[in-house]
């Protein structure tokens, strides 16, 4: 690191577009929401008979399900270890798209209804669990991608620290918590080490 | 007359006082020490005939090492996915240099990028987002993830 650079302010470490965030949180509430009211109107027995207002939850649940697939799929390649939970709901929640354009299908086309009623699956059930496959993958995704950009903001800010980068004002509340917790201090000398070592060995052979 | 005088000065302290630094980066990076040469030779080149196009007063370190990445970047696009570095990368060293310039020459382009810039040079986090064209957080985090990646390989 250059000596003598300009610290850097914690608040300027953002690497990550918070609107992805925000739109991963925005589509998990609205799923929510949208099983909310296909709950409660399942209850009143609107889903007996098909209306726009059913259609329209479900393309949006299509939409959130495809959504949280879609991160399923993102996430690792972003080299983020998904949490066993996430994995476990992204196993199921990969039939859902498929089983929610189904019902789609199903309340346009009788054959496909008469169909999913033959195999002893009727439509309602059928929809109530792709909606909720659908909804919960969402959730998890939107909740992966939060906790990606939490965990990427930690370790540039961990390396900016260890290398003497950050405010002095910053730093100082960090040394607290390191004073605290020796696992902590322990990575920050092994960080300090390794690159001691790499500086080492490139201003040796780099040059 | 006294223009490009003064130009072709500058030009020539530009030369002095970067080559060998573009150049100890472009080797790592490229791991070629051929294609490194052409890298530099290009730079400067790409510097004389755009003359005027960049502002090299403020901060030619920055210009000639984004100029110098992108050139690589690009050459390492072309080049055939056979063609082997010619770089005895491990070169001698006492203790464990030969290890940790393995374990450098091993990791991925984007983080390879940031500890090459952050260690050959020196420079800070601000001057290696401005040559990779990224946020400082990015650069810090791929610093993170190198230092990470050069931990497992090197550990006893």
């Amino acid at each position: 690191m250059k000596t003598g650079a300009p610290p850097i302010p914690l608040a300027s470490v953002a690497m990550f577009p918070r609107a992805l965030s925000a739109a991963a949180l925005a589509i998990g509430a609205l799923g929510v929401a949208t099983t909310g009211a296909i709950a409660v109107g399942a209850g009143a027995g609107w889903l007996d008979a098909p209306r726009d207002g059913e259609r329209i939850g479900l393309v949006v649940t299509f939409a959130a399900s495809l959504f949280g697939l879609a991160l399923g799929w993102l996430l690792p390649r972003l080299r983020v270890r998904p949490r066993d939970l996430f994995a476990h709901v992204q196993r199921p929640a990969r039939w859902s798209p498929p089983a929610v354009l189904l019902a789609l299908v199903s309340g346009a086309l009788p054959a496909v209804a008469a169909a999913g009623a033959l195999c002893g699956w009727g439509s309602r059930a059928m929809i109530m669990t792709a909606v909720n496959c659908g909804i919960v993958a969402a959730i998890a995704g939107g909740i992966g991608l939060v906790r990606r950009h939490l965990h990427r903001q930690a370790i540039a800010v961990f390396a900016l620290y260890a290398e003497g980068a950050l405010d002095p004002a910053d730093a100082r509340a960090i040394d607290a918590a390191r004073a605290m917790d020796p696992a902590f201090d322990a990575a920050v000398l092994e960080h300090q080490r390794i690159t001691g070592l790499v500086a080492e060995q490139l201003g040796r052979t780099g040059a | 007359m006294a223009r490009l005088d003064r130009e072709a000065c500058v030009d020539e302290t530009l030369y002095e006082t970067w080559r060998t630094r573009l150049l100890a980066f472009c080797r790592q990076l490229l791991r070629h020490s051929h294609d490194a040469e052409e890298v530099v030779q290009d730079v400067f080149t790409k510097l004389l005939t755009t003359r005027g196009r960049y502002d090299l007063e403020v901060e030619p370190g920055i210009l000639l090492f984004r100029l110098a990445r992108n050139r690589c970047v690009d050459l390492r696009r072309k080049r055939r996915p056979d063609s082997a570095p010619d770089l005895v990368v491990a070169a001698p060293s006492p203790g464990r240099g030969a290890e940790v310039a393995e374990a450098i020459a091993a990791l991925p382009l984007p983080e390879r990028e940031v500890v090459l810039l952050t260690a050959i040079d020196g420079l800070g986090y601000r001057e290696v987002a401005a040559i990779l064209g990224c946020s400082l957080g990015t650069v810090a985090a791929r610093k993170y993830a190198a230092v990470a990646l050069l931990r497992t390989r090197l550990a006893p």
